[in-house]
């Protein structure tokens, strides 16, 4: 019985331990694994490659795990809408670059997400890998993305209700590529009606399978807000980049789909 | 001996369900409200002589309009501040020609930390200067 109890209060002491590190990792996202020069070339570089396509609307994708950390057939772990703009700077100058259009998960409440513009040396600060996934849409539909933030409409498509593996066939809850889906079809189809634009999106988008068996995510859940199964059915499966990237290539609607590295290493998805 | 096996399947279970929300995890979040990111840009020593670091205001998107790109109005109007309306104005002098490259500044912008952070270095300041004085 005594060795049973120290088994069980060393059990849980390594589940403290171990609690205690995941949660430190996502609040000390901040800190960069690269230094502030390396992140800042390589943004500029992405925006360098975008722009020499002519790109005024694009969608951008980060690396902040390893792959081998991560499930099968998952590669990027943010994904936001890059849109060509003039910025006004705060020494009164104006300049022209990408800014970037996120859902970011609330650091503290977890289960809560926001609306954030950013650029891309912020996007890329504590990246694990200075690798970019970058899906340029066709003109037609860059231009209905930019008319879409034109006249501020994407923010009608938030939920705050985040989860990491979010259902995307219905409104329950939201993750940052789920969004980007949500964006993207609004823009297409010219409506901010979020039930019509679900049915669409289960029509047409076939998501990404999570191949993690339920037991184990549904045990997950229990230690983070940012993660339910509640809003799925049997079947786990949510949206990432290359299910993005994968829709968007079935239905014609992209001109580039890359990955892009620090060494200016690119390669068709 | 049946008790070690139940502690290590527990310990096995719970190692396991740690590990999967580690993987899980998404890194949507936000890194932009960093104090120290701008001044540790404006510090390095390694960015080409050319490049400034600055941050940005507001971001207003350019509008293709027939075979030009202008600044978007609409975005502008809600953004609150009069800048916006101004870049708005001043972007309108400014084209782009369709499908063309475009042009990217040398700066590197960085969007301000969060107000409550911002706040809060201020009173850091505030704070080490009466020290100072006393």
């Amino acid at each position: 019985m005594k060795t049973f109890l120290t088994s069980i209060g060393f059990a849980v002491v390594l589940l403290m331990s171990s609690l205690q590190n995941v949660y430190a990792g996502s609040q000390q996202h901040g800190k960069p694994s690269f230094t502030p020069e390396a992140i800042a070339t390589f943004s500029k570089n992405v925006e360098k490659y975008a722009a020499s396509e002519g790109a005024r609307a694009f969608i951008i994708a980060r690396r902040g795990r390893p792959i081998e950390d991560m499930p099968k057939g998952i590669r990027f772990t943010h994904t936001a809408i890059a849109i060509y703009s003039s910025i006004q700077l705060s020494d009164g100058n104006t300049a022209k670059g990408y800014a970037i259009h996120n859902l970011y998960q609330d650091a503290e409440e977890q289960g809560k997400s926001h609306l954030i513009t950013d650029y891309p040396v912020d996007f890329f600060w504590s990246a694990y890998a200075l690798e970019a996934g970058i899906i340029i849409p066709s003109v037609e539909v860059q231009q209905a993305l930019i008319n879409l933030y034109r006249d501020d409409n994407a923010k009608l498509l938030h939920n705050s209700r985040y989860s990491v593996v979010a259902n995307p066939f219905n409104s329950e809850r939201q993750n940052c590529t789920e969004y980007t889906l949500d964006v993207l079809n609004a823009a297409m189809y010219s409506t901010t009606d979020i039930a019509q634009l679900k049915v669409n999106a289960k029509a047409h988008f076939t998501p990404q399978k999570v191949n993690m068996s339920r037991a184990k995510l549904g045990l997950a859940s229990m230690f983070s807000d940012g993660v339910t199964l509640s809003d799925h059915g049997r079947k786990v499966e949510t949206t990432t980049f290359g299910s993005l990237a994968r829709y968007m290539q079935k239905y014609d609607l992209t001109n580039k789909a890359v990955t892009f590295t620090h060494t200016g290493q690119i390669k068709n998805i | 001996m049946k008790n070690t096996r139940s502690t290590l399947m527990l310990t096995a279970l719970l190692s396991s369900a740690l590990l999967t929300h580690s993987a899980l995890a998404d890194d949507s979040i936000n890194h932009s409200g960093k104090a120290s990111k701008h001044s540790a840009l404006a510090a390095s020593q390694g960015l080409a002589t050319t490049a400034s670091v600055a941050s940005a205001v507001v971001a207003v998107p350019v509008v293709l309009t027939g075979s030009v790109v202008v600044a978007g109005s609409a975005v502008a109007e809600s953004a609150v501040n009069e800048s916006a309306r101004n870049l708005h104005q001043a972007s309108h002098q400014s084209s782009v020609a369709h499908n063309q490259p475009l042009v990217i500044t040398e700066t590197i912008i960085t969007a301000d930390p969060a107000p409550n952070q911002v706040v809060t270095t201020k009173t850091k300041v505030t704070t080490t200067t009466t020290n100072t004085k006393r």
